[in-house]
């Protein structure tokens, strides 16, 4: 039955949305405070004003729930049971406070009846405080016992979060779904080509383990798209293509079943190259201006490809119409060209945007020497000729950040790193985590040292990225920090 | 092979301490009912009394278990389903073999958390219903159980994608790095590096009319109907493909047509027709022998059982379908279409899907003529009578003679309508068959050809109508076929018949008796159409007679005679 014939679950889906909404302003409200706290001095009135906002927030939810648990597990936020959505309009928010939290190993913040004024401001305060580089939690837990808050009270990360993974295990976890859905993709492409399409089950498989993986281990997933060598070129540029489109369909706030769609066409963008000659497709120099027409041809042997395959037959329009326009430019040139009216659908011009990111980055047939990622994201960004869609480039970009996974940069202090996690704070973009695999001399470091550029403890050497350098140049396969 | 769990959100449970001596009992219960559930569920096609007993019961002894169990995790094997290490269901038979339709899929354990709602309930069970019908190749419990997304539900399963997989590995140890060589590296032009406006906020950060209209685009991207989208680029591709992407293309295209027929989408139909119409004008980029292919597109959709099943959809599709997407959709049709139209008109229930077909059978009539004709040489009457209406209406004379065989037709109606089509045609052949039609066998078809005579004013069927009227035939006869018969003699003998009418009416017999009452009224609304003075003096002499028959037939004449 659906909601709109029974009303009690009409209730329960308008109870669910009024506390959904009543949570994330919560969570704004919480943001607002700590960022108060953060510019002013506590007897500030912006800091009082917003602490009482605060309050007022936490009085609301009180009022329908006994204790507010604000939890987080990796990538999500939970207010007890609900989980939170997030979307464009509040990740750097959510973000934010995860940081915050994350950064003394606190998973859960547990608020009881009712908390004071004054009983706020020195847990806000705390959680502001520098952590102790050593056991962070037990540090906070210590300093919280001896302060005068007793209706607020925390949980460590591991104990809160549900079957939370380790960086090891969530690595773990990425290769294996990368792999899989290369492999996958492999089999399916392979199919095609020799005229045998199978079955959508495995394909359907490897899109939901992609999405889990967006939505629960996004870093770790995003930073299998730099391994250039692992398999084919159009398999492992499919996933890419793939993960990169779900990632940015997730930071517009679209719901499971929209990524879901998406994923599949993401990943059968490029099924029209099967109808290529593999000579070409594989051509290592550049192409010939027939040769270049005949691959213009793909996007529409790639609907055609997808209409007639009677075992694709539940692959969504939308999946077709990526296949079709991904090479579509905003300004409607680009290929095919079009004689009836057309705009490319949202999900086209996503994959569009995480296509051409992927393949320019790419080392593959008539492309020996890839672009560094930031530069194809500047001129993704800055060059209208391009054609693409400056919108969903700037929401692509705030998922990459701006030295997308897998760069490898040189520090001021002339150490070489490769880039293993975007920061997405505001004013920190250029401050991602990096892994730092050799020192000033040129000596390799092992193991290479992770740093979070944004997060450099006091005292310690300061260090910033001053320019991204080409890999090739050092003989360095940046796969090797990666997995 | 790889043990997953999913990843699902909602609250850790809490450790869980010993169960009670009744638990075991009370889970096997639950899951024995859960299995019936499943079995009602296929029974009953997913509805009804009895599967809403066992559902509730299923809520029920589930709310029971929440008392004493934090969580309810059952292990699934091959033929059995454990909790707590002990076996809490076998199956008694093969159709009950709820372990092995879990285990089949990869799925190794189960675990049911508090908050587990009826419609959650009702989700798994359905799922677990319908997976015997999953086609393998498409589908299994895994890609449909994601796709429910229950929140309460979580589960354990063997990843079959994972087998044989080689993972990621990292590339070589890495060398020295030469002295000096990232120094150069920095002074060098960078290939790429950022200047500080690079990191402006605004380049990254989405503003508030930004955020707004990625809302709009998203909303307008969920109801923008793709299937034009499909067709302008199948058709953009069509122009300019090459003959054996044209093959591609047109054989697509007829294959789509049942699918958005399928799915009440006629509009869309309409408008792949008519697309395909505009590739067969004389400028067509097609070549000849494809241009044939796509031609017979429209004689396949023109085909018995197509069109029967395109009726019958549309009527059963009262929501979704409407008739003015019908009506687009037919106006596309050919000739070959005029015969299963006519069945569809019959057979529909709707009359606005009645009177759509009825325009379609219109154009089509109107613009081939010959194929209504050859319609007379059906046998069903359906046909006939449709083909005799339609030559009727166009007013097609050539065709009187096959019309007038219909006349002799077994079936009244047939010739109740070949005698509308006659009338309709207005020439001697079809007159003088109409005339015929006075002495048929059927009331119905009598009175109908009275009146049509008089409608034609056919002069030689004079003295049939004269030797009818006077014949005891008519006075044994329903009311009804002695006043067709009347009129149709007074309108026909005009003046000359006033004599005889007159004397019906009035006249008296030698033993001074008048004629039955019926008779003299008829006589009157006979008089009524001859429209002469001496019919109206005629009809005035009877204007106090105290029957009430005759004097309202009296009444009725005279007003006709005057006006």
């Amino acid at each position: 039955m659906s909601a709109a014939s029974d009303p009690a679950a009409a209730a329960t889906t308008d109870t669910d949305r009024e506390m959904q909404i009543a949570s994330r302003d919560l969570l704004f409200a919480l943001y607002a405070a700590l960022r108060a706290l953060m510019l002013y001095p506590v007897e500030n009135q912006t800091v009082q004003r917003s602490v009482r906002e605060l309050m007022d927030g936490v009085r609301l939810l009180l009022a329908r729930e006994d204790r507010i648990v604000l939890r987080y597990v990796e990538d999500l936020c939970f207010v007890n049971d609900l989980r939170l959505r997030i979307d464009l309009t509040s990740y750097a928010t959510f973000g934010t406070i995860a940081r915050t939290l994350k950064r003394h190993d606190i998973g859960a913040i547990d608020v009881e009846p009712e908390p004071s004024h004054d009983e706020w401001i020195a847990f806000l305060t705390l959680l502001l405080a520098e952590p102790e580089a050593e056991d962070p939690y037990g540090r906070f837990t210590e300093r919280l016992q001896r302060s005068r808050v007793r209706h607020i009270g925390i949980d460590a990360a591991a104990e809160s979060a549900i079957g939370d993974r380790d960086p090891e295990s969530s690595l773990e976890e990425a290769k294996r779904t990368f792999a899989q859905s290369v492999a996958v993709v492999r089999e399916a492409m392979t199919g095609v080509r020799l005229g045998k399409p199978s079955g959508m089950r495995r394909v359907k498989r490897t899109v939901q383990l992609i999405i889990d993986q967006v939505l629960s281990n996004e870093v770790s997933i995003l930073s299998m798209t730099a391994l250039r060598n692992f398999d084919e070129y159009t398999f492992t540029h499919s996933v890419n293509v793939c993960i990169f489109s779900v990632a940015l369909g997730k930071k517009l706030g679209l719901s499971r079943h929209q990524l879901y769609e998406l994923g599949l066409g993401a990943l059968l963008h490029d099924v029209g190259k099967l109808r290529m000659p593999v000579e070409v497709i594989n051509k290592p120099g550049a192409l010939s201006d027939e040769e270049f027409a005949m691959i213009r041809e793909h996007p529409a042997e790639g609907l055609l490809e997808l209409l007639a395959m009677r075992g694709f037959s539940e692959l969504p329009l939308r999946g077709m119409l990526m296949a079709y326009e991904h090479h579509m430019k905003l300004d409607q040139s680009g290929y095919p060209t079009s004689v009836r009216p057309r705009e490319p659908t949202l999900y086209s011009r996503i994959v569009t945007v995480a296509d051409g990111f992927d393949a320019a980055t790419s080392k593959r047939s008539y492309q020996s020497q890839p672009w560094p990622p930031d530069q194809v994201l500047r001129e993704m960004r800055d060059n209208p000729n391009r054609g693409y869609d400056p919108l969903l480039v700037k929401a692509f970009n705030m998922t990459t950040g701006i030295y997308p996974i897998g760069c490898l940069v040189i520090l001021d202090t002339y150490e070489l790193a490769v880039v293993v996690a975007p920061n997405r704070t505001p004013g920190l973009l250029h401050r991602p985590t990096v892994r730092i695999i050799y020192n000033d001399l040129g000596v390799p470091l092992d193991p290479p040292l992770l740093v979070d550029l944004a997060a450099q403890l006091p005292g310690a050497r300061e260090r910033t990225i001053i320019k991204t350098t080409d890999p090739d140049r050092y003989g360095i396969d940046v796969a090797r920090y990666l997995v | 092979m790889r043990v997953a769990d999913t990843v699902s959100a909602g609250a850790a449970p809490a450790a869980g301490g010993e169960p009670s001596a009744g638990a075991r009992e009370r889970v096997e219960d639950w899951v024995r009912a859960l299995s019936k559930a499943v079995r009602t569920y296929q029974l009953y096609e997913g509805s009804g009394p009895a599967l809403d007993r066992f559902l509730a019961s299923l809520d029920t002894k589930l709310d029971a278990l929440w008392t004493e169990l934090p969580l309810l995790q059952l292990e699934v094997e091959e033929h059995q389903i454990r909790w707590s290490n002990e076996t809490v269901f076998l199956p008694t038979e093969r159709s009950d073999d709820l372990p092995f339709l879990l285990f089949r899929d990869g799925i190794r354990e189960l675990t049911f958390l508090p908050g587990l709602d009826h419609d959650e309930l009702l989700s798994f069970v359905s799922v677990l219903a319908g997976a015997n019908r999953i086609r393998s190749e498409d589908d299994d419990l895994l890609t449909l159980l994601w796709e429910l997304e229950l929140p309460n539900l979580r589960y354990r399963y063997v990843d079959l994608l994972a087998e044989g997989v080689e993972l990621p590995k990292g590339g070589a140890d890495a060398a020295p790095v030469e002295q000096g060589a990232v120094r150069s590296d920095v002074a060098e032009p960078p290939r790429s590096a950022l200047s500080p406006d690079d990191f402006q906020e605004s380049l990254y950060f989405l503003d508030e009319v930004e955020l707004a209209q990625l809302a709009r685009e998203l909303s307008k991207e969920h109801q923008r109907d793709l299937w034009a989208d499909i067709i302008a680029a199948l058709f953009d591709r069509l122009e300019d493909g090459t003959a054996e992407r044209q093959t591609r293309i047109v054989a697509i295209v007829a294959d789509l047509l049942p699918t958005l027929l399928g799915a009440g989408n006629l509009r869309k139909g309409a408008v792949l027709l008519a697309e395909i119409a505009m590739l067969l004008q004389p400028d067509s980029p097609l070549p000849a022998a494809l241009r044939q292919e796509t031609e017979s597109i429209f004689q396949r959709l023109a085909a018995p059982d197509v069109i029967a099943e395109l009726v019958r959809s549309t009527d059963v599709n009262s929501s979704s379908v409407s008739a003015a997407d019908l009506s687009e959709f037919l106006a596309h049709l050919p000739a070959a279409a005029l015969a299963p139209l006519m069945r569809g008109e019959r057979d529909a229930s709707r009359p606005e899907i009645r009177r759509s077909i009825a325009a379609a059978i219109e154009r089509l009539a109107a613009a081939h003529p010959h194929r209504v004709v050859e319609l007379l040489h059906e046998d069903e009457p359906v046909l006939l009578a449709g083909a005799a209406r339609w030559i009727g209406r166009l007013q097609i004379a050539s065709a009187a003679p096959a019309v007038v065989r219909l006349l002799d037709h077994a079936d009244a109606e047939i010739r109740l309508v070949a005698i509308e089509a006659l009338q309709s045609l207005r020439n001697s052949t079809a007159a003088e068959a109409v005339t015929r039609a006075l002495e048929d066998p059927e009331q119905g078809v009598r009175v109908a050809a009275a009146r049509a005579i008089a409608e034609m004013r056919y002069p030689a069927a004079l003295a049939v109508l004269e030797k009818t009227v006077t014949s005891s035939r008519l006075r044994d006869a329903e009311l009804t076929e002695r006043i067709a018969f009347f009129e149709a003699f007074g309108s026909l003998a005009g003046a000359d018949g006033v004599k005889l009418l007159d004397r019906l009416l009035n006249g008296k017999s030698w033993i001074g008796r008048r004629e039955p009452a019926e008779i003299r009224a008829c006589a009157a609304l006979g008089l009524g159409r001859v429209r002469t003075p001496d019919a109206r003096s005629a009809l005035t002499r009877a204007a106090d007679e105290t029957d009430p028959v005759v004097r309202s037939a009296v009444t009725r004449a005279i007003r006709a005679v005057t006006t």
